[in-house]
């Protein structure tokens, strides 16, 4: 299982779990990560951490660290 | 049915049953970047009260305004994701929505402000917030920036599936106002809302095998896709906004970048040399005031107080009113098109370098005008530990009243050669070191303390980052006006005590007048301080000041500053027999230039101003906790004493072995 945070620059992807039961993982899903929708790595900060992220009509940072709970498809 | 009766849940301490008085009490819900404020303006103006919540560290603010006689409350709640609170400070929603917070009655209904760009994810509050046991209305905000973006919601079929009103506003042209506010009127005579059907069959479908939280969160998700699904349409072709336009460049990471840079640049000089006229302008004005009260007022004791300490000292702070007042001006404008999420995730990756986070970036940022609006911004930072973090070091942020000290000494002492290309001077880069400094020293004090005494788990950046849109004049100039107004009535009283303090410290015990009068006023001031207290402090620490090159004087302006750095120049000027001659203008401050040029040892011909003295002064400066308003500030803000002492502590001992290494070194290299 792919994590979002190994996802290209530009690439979109569909979101298959978010792991961990802490409130980051909590604040994760609330923020709309949640199975099945879609979301696009539209680009990172100047120094490769956080993410930008872009779904459900909003854009979102997130860090890596943080990326790496989200299981992705393909 | 009235729906203070329907949700008496027992406890209602906090409660009062407005309604009853012709009296109505609106909560103003809804995710940060929604246009929330830009309501609360339309609707209340300026707000009535503002302060925090007991215990906590978020803004309370609440309005007043009549309609169709109709008295209505106004609470802006800080804005949230989720009403599941994770902090002390998303806590203070939900109790002030359950009537569980003192001091404020609960609501008797509650708008929600839902953006309609991204609707989605709105919904998600909006659907807790139909659990809540009031009557909810849906504000549907920043519309006109949906249809730029070829969005177009169905207000219709969406207070169909919400089962409560939608109103379409656009705050900005007052569209939809008055229609919410008539809505808000009747609502007093409304049932809570209910949840809807299809809301309350997929949340009971939420999957048991996960914590229920998380089930939870995803039901409710699966009933928002099929809401959107009904009522969002977007139209595949529209044409790039200019919103869209500016959205990308800001986003580039090319482009991006520098725009942030320009920008930081642009708010930096701004500080200075666009505050410089105002400043003289209010410079003048209280050189007017002292001179009415000393043509005025009896030669005595009371007219010292009054010019020399209390028209000195609260005339050396208001005169950087226009800075903070620049400062404020630009973080509004920034935070109302947007941008200042984007700064905070460009800054993350450095931040989190050094402890910190890229929400700190802004109260630091803030700190270089004055600490202290710096510190209260750091009540953006929800994890308390990176928020102590961050309040601590934020008064390294080298302040406008350090600039002072700083343009000074680099202009007297700093030979004014070319560093490389003809319009680069040495004093300037001298200049930039001296903020560099506190940048450094900073970081090192956050990574320091985030490896040891403040040990802890990192904390999400779970961020959004609004779109471009154009900041509001209405809430930009009320946040410039609430900064404005708590300085100025800071000043009013700490400053205006602790001038008086500066004041008697530095005039007791009394010079004995010789008999004949003749004698230079200025000499006579400049022996005066030196048999005060403050004299007599000054030269009790001269061994602990040697080492960095200093003679007593120095170290009494040094002692003079602590309350507040803003007094140095004045102290050195009475300290150098300068008398009536204001060391800030710029007449005053040749003479005093003059003077420190001239001054030797007592009872030698050696200078004591040379360039490593001046470097370790500025230092010195750079570094220590000489603010009594910030430390309080810090206190209030941490809700301890502790945390203040431990802030003046560790600068003051960091200044002194700054200054010691500057002068040592400085002595070393480039020769006494």
């Amino acid at each position: 299982m792919r994590s979002l945070e190994k996802m290209v620059v530009g690439s979109t992807a569909q979101v298959v779990d978010v792991l961990g039961e802490d409130t980051t993982s909590l604040r994760l899903l609330e923020m709309g990560l949640t199975p099945g929708v879609d979301v696009t790595v539209v680009g990172t900060a100047p120094l490769g951490d956080p993410l930008e992220l872009e779904l459900r009509g909003y854009r979102l940072s997130i860090r890596r660290n943080e990326a790496a709970r989200v299981a992705i498809h393909p | 049915m009235s729906s203070a009766e329907v949700l008496d849940t027992g406890d209602r301490s906090a409660a009062v049953a407005g309604r009853t008085s012709g009296h109505l009490t609106v909560a103003l819900l809804g995710n940060p970047n929604t246009g929330k404020s830009t309501l609360f303006s339309a609707l209340a103006g300026i707000p009535t009260r503002i302060g925090n919540y007991p215990g906590v560290t978020v803004e309370e603010k609440i309005g007043r305004f009549a309609h169709r006689g109709q008295s209505i409350e106004l609470i802006d709640l800080p804005g949230t994701y989720s009403l599941v609170a994770k902090s002390p400070d998303e806590q203070v929603v939900v109790d002030v929505l359950e009537g569980q917070m003192k001091g404020v009655t609960r609501p008797d209904c509650v708008v929600v402000v839902a953006d309609a760009t991204n609707l989605a994810r709105n919904l998600y509050l909006v659907s807790q917030a139909l659990a809540v046991g009031l009557p909810v209305i849906v504000a549907l905000t920043l519309g006109d920036v949906a249809e730029a973006k070829g969005i177009a919601v169905d207000t219709t079929a969406l207070s169909r599936e919400l089962g409560c009103p939608v109103v379409s506003v656009v705050a900005p042209r007052r569209l939809g106002i008055g229609r919410l506010a008539d809505m808000l009127v009747e609502a007093s005579d409304w049932q809570p809302a209910a949840l809807p059907e299809r809301l309350a069959t997929c949340l009971a479908a939420a999957d048991p095998a996960r914590p229920a939280a998380a089930a939870e969160a995803i039901a409710r998700y699966v009933w928002i896709d099929e809401v959107v699904g009904q009522v969002v349409a977007r139209q595949t072709d529209h044409r790039r906004s200019v919103s869209d336009r500016i959205d990308s460049l800001l986003t580039h990471r090319l482009w991006g970048t520098l725009v942030f840079v320009a920008t930081m640049l642009a708010i930096f000089s701004s500080i200075f040399w666009l505050a410089a006229p105002l400043m003289d302008l209010i410079s003048a004005g209280v050189d007017t005031v002292a001179g009415w009260a000393d043509s005025l007022l009896p030669e005595g004791t009371l007219k010292s107080l009054l010019i020399d300490g209390v028209i000195a000292g609260v005339g050396g702070v208001v005169i950087f009113l226009p800075q903070i007042a620049i400062l404020f001006l630009f973080v509004a404008i920034l935070e109302g098109c947007g941008y200042l999420s984007r700064a905070a995730f460009l800054m993350d990756r450095l931040l989190v370098g050094v402890g910190l986070s890229g929400k700190s970036f802004i109260p630091l940022l803030s700190s270089f005008a004055c600490a202290i609006p710096g510190i209260m911004a750091a009540r953006t930072i929800e994890n308390r530990r990176d928020r102590l973090l961050t309040i601590l070091v934020a008064p390294l942020m080298s302040c406008s009243a350090r600039l002072p000290v700083y343009l000074l000494l680099c202009g007297a002492f700093v030979p004014n050669v070319a560093v490389g290309v003809s319009w680069l001077r040495l004093p300037a880069v001298v200049l930039a070191a001296m903020y560099a400094v506190g940048v450094v020293v900073a970081a090192a004090v956050a990574f320091v303390l985030s490896r040891t005494v403040f040990r802890g788990p990192p904390q999400p950046f779970v961020m959004e980052l609004p779109g471009w849109r154009w900041p509001q004049p209405a809430v930009v100039l009320e946040r410039v006006r609430e900064a404005a107004v708590s300085f100025l009535k800071n000043a009013g009283t700490l400053i205006m005590a602790v001038s008086i303090v500066v004041w008697a410290l530095g005039s007791y015990p009394r010079l004995e007048l010789p008999a004949d009068n003749a004698a230079d006023a200025a000499v006579l001031k400049g022996e005066a301080l030196r048999q005060s207290f403050l004299g007599r402090a000054g030269r009790l620490i001269e061994p602990v000041v040697r080492p960095l090159g200093w003679d007593w004087r120095i170290g009494c302006a040094a002692i003079a500053s602590f309350p507040a750095r803003e007094v140095v120049l004045g102290t050195l000027g009475v300290i150098y027999n300068l008398g009536e001659v204001d060391p800030g203008e710029e007449e005053g401050s040749n003479m005093l230039i003059r003077r420190l040029r001239a001054a030797t040892w007592d009872g030698s011909t050696r200078p004591v101003f040379t360039l490593p003295v001046a470097l370790s002064i500025m230092v010195f400066f750079a570094l220590c906790a000489q603010c009594a308003s910030t430390l309080v500030v810090i206190g209030k803000e941490t809700g301890s004493w502790v945390w203040p002492v431990v802030t003046f502590s560790y600068m003051t001992g960091l200044a002194w072995l700054g200054a010691l290494l500057t002068y040592q070194l400085g002595t070393m290299v480039l020769g006494a």
